[in-house]
């Protein structure tokens, strides 16, 4: 039978759910009755549906229990580690710590951010953090958002995000002063050029304040940067938006 | 599955973190909610990593549970919604290379996880179809994967699959009938000589 319309279609699961009125039930009968590929189809698609419903059901993988409760231990602590209850949105709240350090730093006082052109200007003031803790990586795509970004001018803030296998920051700076400035951090043998960006090894950045030199270039301010025990994965600098800025 | 009472027990109990009530409800829902993120994702290991995110948000999320759906509904959702940003991200990162997510699914990962049974003929068959049908399931678009497994797996009523998908019934109704169509045909195309 060649396919069938979305109307018959719609027709046919309702009839097969039972969901049409007498009148209407008796009308889709008769045109089965009158064409066997009709009713070829709705026979095949009760045919679907018992096959879907006896697909067996996959169970969770032995110690998911363990495996979650290790989860919420490790969190819990990272989030007491940052001063905050456990039902808080701890990161976003590092954010804004973040924020009004980077506004502390940029200071006249000075700080460790070395500021492109057109990069990193701003002012302000108010109480920072001196260390970031960065969470392990989580399946999905998280984003740190800066809550307070108008703290800061020359543009707003992007987040930070914490993706599947590294983390990413949308810096400020155009490629070639993004590359200018990893060059000044970690030389160029742990940069690789990638679209869109740059990608830094962290495992092979040792010391935390190289660290938070690269993280600054998103326009965030720490001083030290602690990665989860065992993680070191790559840290990719995206270069400026075409649209970030006016 | 518990009944309303219970469900309004278990809930307050959640309320106050009794922390049994949480392994409570984790055993009640764990495979469940593993067996919608493996049909939705394709991999064990990104369903598994996705589960336990889901529980993580609950945990979290216990507070805001204002009871207008059942903790059923809630939980999926939560799962469906984490589903949905991760198949966007996945989808986003491999847009470059013009695939598709359901260029590579993990037909292992449908196997029958069961014990043997005695008849090999008949568990090869059934296998077989397993494997087919998973397939079928895997390569059709998340938007009909999802209700198809809310519906005729998970066995959700109408009113519950719009609440975790935040659809009105009649979309719901339209989108799954839609759905175990184009299954329909996938399925014959693989089993047509």
């Amino acid at each position: 039978m060649s396919r069938l319309s979305d109307q018959t279609v719609e027709l046919m699961g309702a009839y097969i759910e039972g969901e049409l009125d007498g009148e209407a039930a008796a009308s889709f009968e008769a045109a089965m009755e009158a064409d066997p590929a009709l009713f070829a189809e709705v026979e095949s698609m009760r045919e679907t549906v018992r096959k879907l419903a006896s697909l067996q059901r996959p169970k969770a993988p032995e110690g998911f229990s363990a495996d979650l409760a290790a989860r919420l231990r490790t969190r819990s602590v990272v989030e007491r580690r940052g001063g905050m209850g456990l039902e808080e949105r701890w990161l976003q709240l590092l954010m804004v710590a973040a924020v009004a350090m980077l506004a502390w730093l940029l200071w006249p006082h000075g700080g460790s951010v070395t500021p492109s052109a057109g990069s990193l200007e701003g002012s302000g003031s108010g109480s920072g953090v001196d260390e970031i803790v960065v969470p392990a990586l989580p399946a999905g795509e998280v984003e740190i958002e800066p809550a307070q970004p108008s703290r800061v001018s020359g543009g707003p803030v992007l987040p930070m995000k914490v993706l599947e296998n590294r983390y990413e920051v949308v810096t400020q700076l155009d490629a070639k002063a993004l590359r200018s400035e990893l060059r000044k951090v970690v030389g160029d043998r742990q940069v690789k050029e990638v679209e869109g960006g740059f990608e830094v090894t962290l495992d092979a950045v040792e010391s935390d304040a190289e660290r938070a030199r690269l993280l600054n270039l998103g326009r965030y301010s720490v001083e030290r940067v602690t990665l989860p025990a065992g993680q070191r994965p790559p840290l990719l600098l995206r270069s400026r938006p075409a649209t970030a800025e006016p | 599955m518990q009944s309303h009472d219970e469900e309004q027990a278990l809930v307050a109990r959640l309320r106050r973190r009794e922390s049994e009530a949480f392994t409570e409800l984790v055993r009640l829902y764990q495979h469940r909610v593993f067996g919608l993120l493996l049909r939705m994702m394709g991999q064990p290991d990104e369903a598994e990593e996705l589960a336990q995110e889901v529980f993580v948000n609950v945990y979290r999320g216990l507070d805001s549970f204002r009871g207008e759906s059942s903790l059923r509904t809630w939980i999926y959702r939560i799962a469906t919604n984490q589903a949905k940003n991760r198949l966007k991200y996945l989808s986003r990162r491999r847009a470059g290379k013009q695939e598709s997510l359901d260029d590579h699914p993990d037909e292992s990962a449908f196997m029958p996880l069961g014990e043997p049974v005695p008849r090999p003929d008949r568990a090869a068959e059934g296998a077989e179809m397993e494997r087919i049908v998973s397939a079928a399931l895997a390569a059709l678009d998340a938007e009909h994967r999802e209700v198809l497994v809310l519906r005729d797996i998970e066995g959700l009523a109408y009113d519950e699959i719009a609440q975790v998908l935040g659809l009105a019934e009649g979309t719901v109704k339209s989108r799954l009938f839609r759905a175990r169509y184009a299954l329909k045909q996938r399925i014959a195309a693989v089993m047509e000589p």
